[in-house]
């Protein structure tokens, strides 16, 4: 027999308004409830006082939290004391190929980032190249003219290449090297027109080549490429409503470098803007491991394309900058130990106003305190593109680049 | 990083806590502080009835547990274990200072005038509560205040369940008894 069974009415109220009745218990009340309406008057003033308890909990105030750990020795370590922590290198040389390969990656990202950098693969120079070829449909010599002063006409057999290029501001040897093939090409070229005074296709007001610059829709500006990796905060509190919806948010900024581009030749940027090569992005939390986000950014990319003109097929060599946008999405593996290393797989997939783009990356997060974190990491982007901007007729290109990316990121 | 020992049980806390890693120990020990520091700290609130008091026996409260941790091999009840370390170094402190316990006497609240307002409710509630003898006072707060159930305040007190419903149903006749001046203030 059920002990609630002696208890007196009010006895078995009180454990009713406290919820320690089963269902069977519930029942039998409920029938006595039914009967009784001093015991009816009874429950509601019981329940007046419980609802009186509303205030509920007091929150403990938070600095005795760091109080308390610095009692037990416990105190938050500085972010130098977490480096030195013996617990960082042990997690990341336990064994596991995923902390060797995370550590392996780094150790070569640093290795490119400083070969690339002191190689004197880098040029301040503007050099901007176009290179034409000539159809079989075309005259066999074509003509051209520069349009503007400095810039070389060059002439290879059946194969025509013009290279334009600032000398001022290019002073290594490669220049050098530039000019004298340009001087003996533009020799050999003015022979080859002498030889076609009558040619009907010459026209001398008429420029077949056209110099690349930024106020040219199809230059510079005009083809936008991008992507970015992301990452998130791994922490999640259980916040009520906006508190949680903004806990799962974190805000990102990065900055990405190039180590090599498909198509690559060395050509300068020929526009490079204060803040470029970077993102910004947005991410929210939807899983355990899984984010999702919004990403805007502005990055330089390689470009090689042909386009018709005429008669005359124009390879195009480009070096621009660009903005896209484009929605991102993340994978967050657990923690490495407690090193406060976090690896990511990520992906992007968006536009710039010249055709889709995609990139891939892989990386690792390092948390320097919950709310805040620094990230570093290789990506692979992706970019097609048609000539002319015509997606439906325009002939489709693609451009790849593999690079390393750096930056931060902080969770509300 | 606090995520992984989010899902952990206190028991699995217990052995992190007692990792040699200080890494490893202190997200053991913040995970156990995020789970009961509320409930311990209103407990001393409510116990202690001063700020600076309950601050101090608080942050005790967790130096000791976290002392205690190190020297036994099993914890089965972490909750168990936070809620006697509290009881006890609020017990003493009040015997210390002498604490002098409101008796249970309508002529000793300062409500006699019956159209109260809510804040001043929950204070002749707090009051009210103040002046229970100690065994009703501590079942209602940790039924009320900290959310645990019978059988949770059983193992935290070395009762029995049934000690414990029939402390709290009768401290609550107590209450009602105190406020019964104000019920109907209550019901608007």
């Amino acid at each position: 027999m059920n002990e609630l069974e002696f208890l007196k009415p009010d006895e078995k109220l009180t454990a009713f308004i406290d919820g320690e009745l089963s269902k069977e218990e519930l029942g039998t009340l409920f029938y006595e409830l039914a009967q009784n309406p001093d015991m009816q008057e009874e429950l509601n003033q019981l329940m007046l006082i419980k609802n009186t308890f509303r205030n509920k909990q007091i929150a403990a105030p938070d600095f005795l939290k760091e109080k308390i750990l610095a009692k037990v020795g416990l105190a938050t370590p500085t972010l130098f004391e977490r480096i030195l922590s013996p617990a960082f290198y042990s997690a990341i040389f336990a064994g596991s190929w995923l902390r060797i390969a995370s550590a392996s990656s780094v150790i070569l990202l640093i290795g490119l980032v400083m070969f690339s950098k002191y190689s004197g693969m880098d040029s301040d120079a503007e050099l901007r190249q176009i290179l034409l070829t000539s159809e079989s449909s075309a005259p066999q010599i074509p003509v051209m003219s520069s349009q503007s002063v400095g810039e070389t006409i060059i002439n290879k057999s059946s194969k025509t290449s013009i290279a334009s290029y600032n000398s001022k501001s290019r002073t290594n040897t490669t220049i050098g090297t530039y000019q004298n093939i340009a001087n003996n090409l533009q020799s050999d070229l003015t022979k080859d027109l002498a030889q076609l005074p009558n040619n009907e296709n010459i026209s001398a007001n008429q420029s077949n080549f056209r110099a690349i610059d930024n106020s040219n829709p199809y230059n510079a500006n005009y083809f936008d490429f991008g992507g970015s990796n992301h990452f998130g905060v791994v922490k999640s509190q259980n916040y009520e409503s906006l508190g949680r919806f903004l806990s799962n948010i974190s805000v990102t900024f990065k900055k990405f470098g190039s180590i090599s581009s498909f198509p690559n030749f060395d050509i300068a940027n020929g526009n490079d803007p204060l803040l470029n090569n970077f993102s910004i992005g947005v991410n929210y939390k939807v899983g355990k491991s899984h984010y999702i986000g919004i990403t805007f950014g502005q990055e330089n990319f390689l470009m090689r394309f042909e386009q018709q003109e005429g008669e005359i097929i124009y390879d195009y060599m480009q070096s621009y900058n660009s903005t896209w946008f484009a929605g991102t999405y993340k994978f967050v593996l657990p923690e490495i130990g407690n090193s406060g290393v976090i690896p990511e797989f990520n992906a992007l997939i968006g536009s710039s106003h010249v055709g889709p783009l995609g990139k891939l990356g892989a990386g690792v997060a390092y948390m320097i305190s919950d709310n805040l974190m620094l990230n570093f990491g290789a990506d692979y982007s992706a970019m097609l593109y048609p000539t002319r901007g015509d997606w439906k007729n325009g002939k489709w290109f693609s451009t790849h680049k593999i690079g390393y990316s750096l930056g931060f990121g902080a969770s509300f | 990083m606090l995520e992984k020992f989010a899902n952990r049980t206190d028991e699995e806390l217990f052995e992190y806590l007692k990792s040699k890693d200080k890494s490893v120990s202190r997200q053991a020990f913040e995970e156990i502080y995020s789970r009961y520091a509320n409930k311990i700290y209103t407990y001393c609130r409510k116990v202690l009835f001063a700020n600076d008091m309950s601050e101090d026996i608080f942050q005790d409260i967790f130096v000791k547990f976290y002392e205690s941790v190190q020297k036994v091999d099993q914890m089965s009840n972490v909750q168990g274990y936070l809620i006697k370390i509290a009881r006890n170094l609020c017990l003493n402190e009040k015997q210390r200072r002498n604490i002098i316990k409101v008796e249970m006497d309508e002529e000793n609240f300062l409500y006699n005038d019956p159209s109260i307002e809510n804040n001043e409710i929950a204070d002749l509630l707090h009051t009210s509560l103040d002046a229970l003898p100690e065994e009703y006072k501590e079942v209602i707060v940790m039924k009320e205040f900290m959310d645990m159930n019978y059988k949770d305040i059983a193992i935290a007190l070395d009762l029995s369940v049934s000690v414990v419903r029939i402390r709290i149903y009768r401290g609550k006749k107590k209450l009602r008894e105190i406020m019964a001046p104000y019920i109907n203030d209550l019901q608007n």
